[in-house]
């Protein structure tokens, strides 16, 4: 179990090497000087020529992307061009926003869809089973920034249960700043639960065609016991699976839905970057975005060895 | 104790209605040993299955079970669940599928426990322990936290009948316990069956397609052809003196084994043809069409019971006339 985890978490790193790299090349191949961008295109060339130096665009590229690098692990992101602060602090208020956003998001989704999944194959072709599936249908069919839309149109225009957008902060009000992540978060997590419930409903009608199902019915466990002991754990492996995937689109899905709700989130100030060419910000969310997305995988994979004794035991 | 009378098994499809097993009746008593033979697609483990009362939802059972009295037809699903693992064990073919992989050994073998008997987590353990140790697993007190895929296919066979006598049930339903296991693990499971059925003085039904296990173990014998019992009667008896001309075939068809017809260097016979699937069977003795002395009458109408002076019953019309 120690093994797996350490070899896990090398790949972890190395994989979050490769990111970086990729990340780092294809900004320096995209044509754009950042100097210029900041300076505007009226600044004279020696202006320029400094700018560069002291952002260090002079450096060999090597030098740069080491430099990166190391920032990267003291925290010290470098200074946002277009904001003229640092990075770090930008990221971490964004980050407030938008990693509770994500795990309501999913929690949302595995709540809403483990159930719907586990009632429609226990109730395999029968009414509630049609059901899901008309749900699911529609869920996977609906974007999710448009949902936000219509959640908006509803709740905040016409009931007024909510505000339309905006984040009042964590520091005033815990409750209000959740509350106003609530509507993004069912945005985010709707097409998410559709696509699951899905998944769990034929993961579960797999497993229930298993052997050992039929062994926990010949001791006499009922079906809800059976269902619930027996098959769920099994089940579950590819719902964790389709759980792993799905967190790269819901950070995708971020920047969308923090741009209907104009929620100060990562993916908002991703998109702000990218629209002022702030290359020293997009880097750095672009890689954050990668480094969140590849850590959630690690955790699909400890969650694998929880789940399946067969893998636990495979190092 | 066991007391099976005109059962049949029907399942609805979109065809219209199968008929999967007909005409059944068997009668077992405690500490015996049923066995149930005839080749895949014949009904034993339909007919294991309805005894169980796990059916596919879409199958209807008619005629009756009785346990110790008790009509088991007519029982809610709920009642059943108190029946099942508690007065009626079974074990299952694939001992490498039958157990949940993702559930320590130990865990699977206290759930029945803890569900018929209330017993708590412990206690459970202690029997769990006391059982793995009877079906002979070795180093049991390590075993029980184990997983099914740390375990060989003869372990795991152990670990299922651990798990189906845990309640000491009064009858118990092993189909095809041996087919999928080495064939010297093989008599060693039949022994342990054996040995538990004798302590433990409950009624084994033994469903196999492989002659010399039945005839190894079995004290009656029971004959299936599409369904349908086709002979019965106690294994000396049927074993010596097979009556009828299918399962005459079975015998000529297993090698090393003396059939009627069979001669030092004769040729292993095989009966023509595949076992009817349900729907195509022929409307009178189901065997018609593969048997040798097939004569127009055969085709008329299900053959009853009949005996030729005092051998056991088979259902076949030219009893008087075969060789």
């Amino acid at each position: 179990m120690i093994l797996l985890l350490l070899r896990r978490f090398a790949s972890l790193i190395v994989t979050l090497l490769l990111a970086s790299l990729a990340i780092f090349v294809v900004l320096e191949v995209l044509p754009g000087d950042p100097a210029a961008i900041m300076l505007g295109t009226e600044a004279r060339e020696d202006t320029l020529a400094a700018l560069r130096q002291q952002m260090g665009l002079d450096r060999p590229a090597y030098e740069r992307y080491l430099d990166w690098l190391g920032g990267m692990l003291t925290g010290d992101l470098g200074l946002s061009m277009t904001y003229r602060v640092s990075v770090s602090e930008l990221v971490a208020d964004r980050l407030a926003v938008t990693i509770p956003l994500a795990v309501m998001a999913i929690l949302i989704s595995t709540a809403l869809a483990v159930p719907l999944g586990l009632i429609a194959a226990a109730n395999h072709e029968k009414v509630a089973d049609r059901g899901v599936m008309l749900f699911a249908q529609i869920g996977v069919a609906i974007p999710n920034f448009w949902f936000g839309l219509l959640l908006i149109l509803f709740f905040s225009s016409y009931l007024g249960w909510f505000s339309a957008g905006g984040f009042p902060g964590w520091a005033a009000n815990p409750a209000l700043a959740l509350k106003a992540l609530l509507l993004p978060a069912i945005a985010l997590a709707l097409p998410q639960a559709a696509i699951l419930a899905r998944v769990t409903r034929s993961s579960v009608l797999e497993i229930l065609g298993e052997d050992f199902v039929r062994t926990a019915r010949a001791k006499g466990l009922t079906r809800r016991v059976t269902l619930h002991r027996h098959v769920l754990r099994n089940a579950l492996i590819p719902v964790v699976t389709v759980m792993g995937m799905q967190f790269s689109f819901l950070v995708a899905g971020a920047i969308l839905v923090e741009n209907v709700f104009t929620l100060p989130g990562l993916g908002r100030l991703l998109f702000q970057a990218m629209s002022q060419r702030d290359l020293v910000v997009i880097k750095d969310v672009v890689l954050l975005f990668a480094a969140l997305v590849i850590l959630v995988n690690f955790l699909v994979d400890l969650a694998y060895a929880w789940l399946d004794p067969r893998l636990r035991q495979r190092t | 104790m066991l007391e099976v009378r005109d059962l049949s098994v029907r399942i609805g499809t979109p065809l219209g209605d199968l008929s999967l097993v007909e005409r059944t009746d068997f009668i077992l008593e405690a500490g015996r040993t049923l066995g149930i033979v005839g080749e895949s697609g014949s009904g034993k483990s339909m007919l294991a299955l309805a005894i169980m009362g796990l059916l596919p939802p879409s199958a209807r059972t008619t005629g009756s079970i009785k346990l110790q009295g008790q009509e088991l037809l007519s029982l809610t699903e709920r009642e059943l669940c108190r029946i099942r693992g508690n007065q009626i064990g079974m074990i299952f073919q694939e001992p490498m599928t039958a157990l949940n992989p993702a559930m320590s050994i130990g865990d699977q073998i206290a759930e029945g426990l803890m569900w018929h008997e209330g017993l708590g987590r412990r206690a459970a353990r202690q029997r769990a322990l006391d059982l793995l140790q009877r079906v002979g697993i070795s180093d049991a007190r390590r075993r029980l936290d184990a997983f099914p895929h740390q375990l060989s296919g003869g372990q795991r066979q152990r670990v299922g009948i651990a798990i189906a006598l845990a309640c000491r049930p009064r009858l118990l339903i092993a189909d095809e316990p041996t087919t999928a296991l080495d064939v010297t693990v093989q008599a060693q499971i039949l022994d342990l069956l054996a040995e538990l059925v004798a302590e433990m003085g409950m009624g084994l039904i033994l469903i196999s397609h492989d002659l010399g296990v039945i005839a190894e173990t079995a004290d009656d014998t029971l004959v299936m052809y599409a369904g349908m019992p086709v002979e019965m009667g106690s294994s000396e008896e049927l074993f010596s003196k097979p009556m009828h001309p299918y399962t005459r075939g079975l015998f000529e068809a297993m090698p090393g084994r003396q059939g009627p017809l069979a001669g030092k260097g004769a040729r292993l016979q095989t009966i023509p043809g595949v076992v009817p699937e349900p729907g195509r069977r022929p409307p009178g003795c189901r065997f018609a069409g593969r048997c040798p002395y097939e004569i127009a009458a055969c085709n008329a109408a299900v053959p009853e019971w009949s005996r030729l002076g005092q051998s056991q019953p088979a259902r076949c019309i030219r009893l008087e006339d075969l060789p």
